[in-house]
């Protein structure tokens, strides 16, 4: 089955009709060295030379979001539910490995408790990702989770830069196959199925040196006391960099902000390399050094959650390999883990 | 640069055989692109993953305030002039022994930052050649600070309007997300329980939405007025860019005007604001 392809030089035209009237638009534009993903970012500034700093994850899980009002009336507290403030919207060249995190977290958000305020943005963005014909980047390693940089996890539409000027569009889910009419509009030529598989090809071939991560689990289980974590994290600092920068860590502090008659409940982003993360109230605090506390992000992304839900809490998309302030790789800790594994220490 | 990397080797060795230091803290070479990384030198025989090179950004003198560092009787610490400044700061204010940090200086003609550019404090830079360390590798580089480098940015921001002013922090602060790198690679943040850190009551709202951020930022950097020694450490950290800089640098620049006084000199001296004489100015009350 051939798929139709655009002119590259159409894609902000392209996002523009996506996002019609009214939604919200998400797309990577540069600022300074870098590129972030920014809502409401002018189209014509689209910038797709490698992967942005930020991942999507703010835009469906917002770094603080209010959940809750109440008020003080006499005795009484009055609380007032407050929806999410979603609304539809589209997140245009999504990289396949920040589409890919919306899978894996949503086992997450739909757990004990369905979070609303999730679930409904979720339900309200198109992802249109846009493949990378080689690794943007020297700290990609999807591949070793499973993945690919044409993987089409957690993507509506999924956009093949098959060469300098042609993009190849596959409509992968139900949402996306309703779009057909818009993207027809764009539609200059056609490929074939087999130069979209040589492409897959030629992307993973560019991480052909990545491991496959696939003892790491086990050998985690028996390694919860080893030097490794002295030896590798004792450069850590402690900040949250790592965490804030993933697009599948997720976890979260309640704070409730008041001003005289009531206040606000929010959500915000928090991070296990806090120190403050653990800390009990009689002072005690379990994962008292840093080494211990990143054992446990790597516990959590590689043992502890493929356990309950079945998936690698990671996509290999590298930012806490190329950002964090001390180059503290979890590629290098959990590359050595599969190695040490492998040689069955 | 080489030899001066056969140098810190050669005296890591050295301390680390005869029982001098307990532990080096230097760079070795990192696992992404050129970065380098930060490591804890136990050994003798560990010493040769030491270097020196020009990506050697990180300023090590912020592991002098965790652990397992903080609790050793003796550290030897590789450092550039700049980094110095910090250990100066530090031993202003107590926070750590003389006798116990050894330190292996570095002669240093600059650094790259990521994108390859040259910091501003290289350009600005007056320790080249440091004055103050225990033993010193590398050649002698001679310094020819820039002129005005060091506080260039700032006349953008002087030449706003009070609004204007408020817009641009308003905007920068914004991308804020609380992750903190800023303080924990700063040298400097030595309070071991941050006033963002405390609830009872809480002072500063750890949520990272306008009010919050700008509480955070604007605590900081007060805190660090007279202090920070301009090593860029945050500004370089932040994941998102934010320019920190131009805030320490203004606070700096009014400090050198109001007590002609520039951070990470002179051991023998206090910074001005943790500093009380009676011979003080005190017209701006009075």
């Amino acid at each position: 089955m051939p798929y139709m392809t655009l002119d590259r030089t159409d894609l902000p035209s392209l996002a523009e009709a996506l996002a019609g009237r009214g939604k919200r638009l998400v797309l990577p534009v540069r600022e300074g060295p870098e590129l972030f993903y920014r809502e409401g970012a002018d189209p014509a500034q689209l910038d797709l030379s490698t992967i942005p700093k930020n991942s999507i994850k703010e835009f469906l899980f917002p770094k603080s979001e209010k959940i809750l009002e109440y008020e003080y009336t006499g005795n009484d507290v009055v609380i007032d539910d407050v929806d999410p403030d979603a609304g539809p919207a589209v997140i245009f060249c999504a990289r396949p490995c920040d589409a890919a995190s919306l899978p894996v977290v949503e086992p997450l958000w739909n757990w004990d408790y369905k979070d609303k305020f999730f679930n409904e943005r979720r339900a309200q963005t198109l992802v249109v990702t846009y493949a990378c014909r080689t690794a943007p980047d020297d700290a990609c390693f999807c591949v070793s989770v499973g993945l690919s940089p044409s993987s089409d996890q957690g993507s509506d539409v999924l956009l093949y830069p098959v060469d300098d000027t042609r993009v190849a569009v596959r409509l992968v889910s139900p949402a996306g196959r309703e779009l057909e009419e818009v993207f027809s509009g764009f539609k200059k030529g056609e490929v074939s199925e087999e130069s979209l598989d040589a492409f897959a090809k030629e992307g993973e071939q560019s991480l052909a040196d990545r491991k496959r991560l696939d003892k790491v689990k086990n050998w985690l289980e028996g390694h919860f006391e080893d030097p490794l974590w002295e030896e590798k994290a004792s450069r850590c600092i402690g900040c949250g960099t790592c965490t804030f920068l993933c697009p599948t860590c997720h976890c979260f502090d309640i704070q409730d902000e008041s001003v005289f008659d009531g206040g606000c409940r929010l959500k915000n982003w928090d991070g296990c390399q806090f120190s403050l993360f653990t800390l009990h109230t009689s002072g005690h605090n379990p994962r008292d050094t840093q080494p211990k506390r990143y054992r446990q992000r790597i516990l959590h992304k590689y043992s502890i959650y493929p356990e309950k839900f079945g998936r690698i809490l990671c996509t290999g998309c590298g930012r806490c390999v190329a950002h964090c302030p001390v180059n503290l790789s979890l590629y290098d800790v959990v590359s050595t883990a599969q190695e040490r594994a492998e040689k069955g220490e | 640069m080489s030899d001066r990397t056969e140098g810190i080797r050669e005296i890591a060795r050295k301390w680390l055989g005869d029982g001098t230091v307990e532990a080096v803290v230097g760079w070795e070479q990192g696992t992404y692109k050129d970065k380098t990384s930060p490591v804890l030198i136990r050994t003798p025989e560990e010493a040769d993953r030491l270097l020196f090179n020009e990506r050697c950004t990180n300023n090590l003198m912020t592991y002098l305030k965790r652990e397992p560092v903080r609790g050793m009787e003796k550290v030897g610490i590789v450092a550039k002039g700049c980094d110095i400044k910090a250990l100066i700061g530090l031993l202003q204010e107590s926070q750590v022994e003389r006798e116990k940090v050894k330190v292996i200086a570095v002669t240093c003609p600059g650094v790259k930052k990521d994108d390859g550019t040259v910091p501003v404090k290289c350009r600005a830079c007056d320790v080249n050649t440091p004055t103050f360390y225990d033993e010193i590798v590398g050649e002698k580089v001679d310094s020819s600070p820039e002129p005005g480098a060091r506080f260039e940015g700032l006349e953008a921001l002087d030449a706003m309007t009070p609004a204007e002013r408020f817009r641009f922090w308003r905007g920068e602060l914004d991308k804020c997300i609380r992750c903190y790198a800023c303080r924990q690679v700063c040298p400097l943040c030595i309070c071991s329980r941050c006033i963002a850190e405390k609830n009872q009551p809480q002072w500063v709202e750890t949520s990272p939405h306008p009010r919050g951020n700008f509480s955070w930022n604007l605590v900081r950097a007060y805190h660090l007025a007279g202090r920070c020694v301009e090593c860029e450490a945050c500004e370089t950290a932040c994941p998102v860019n934010i320019p920190l800089m131009l805030l320490n640098r203004a606070m700096a620049r009014t400090v050198k005007g109001a007590f002609d006084y520039e951070a990470g000199k002179d051991p023998e001296t206090q910074p001005p604001l943790r500093a009380f004489n009676l011979d003080d100015d005190n017209s701006f009350i009075l």
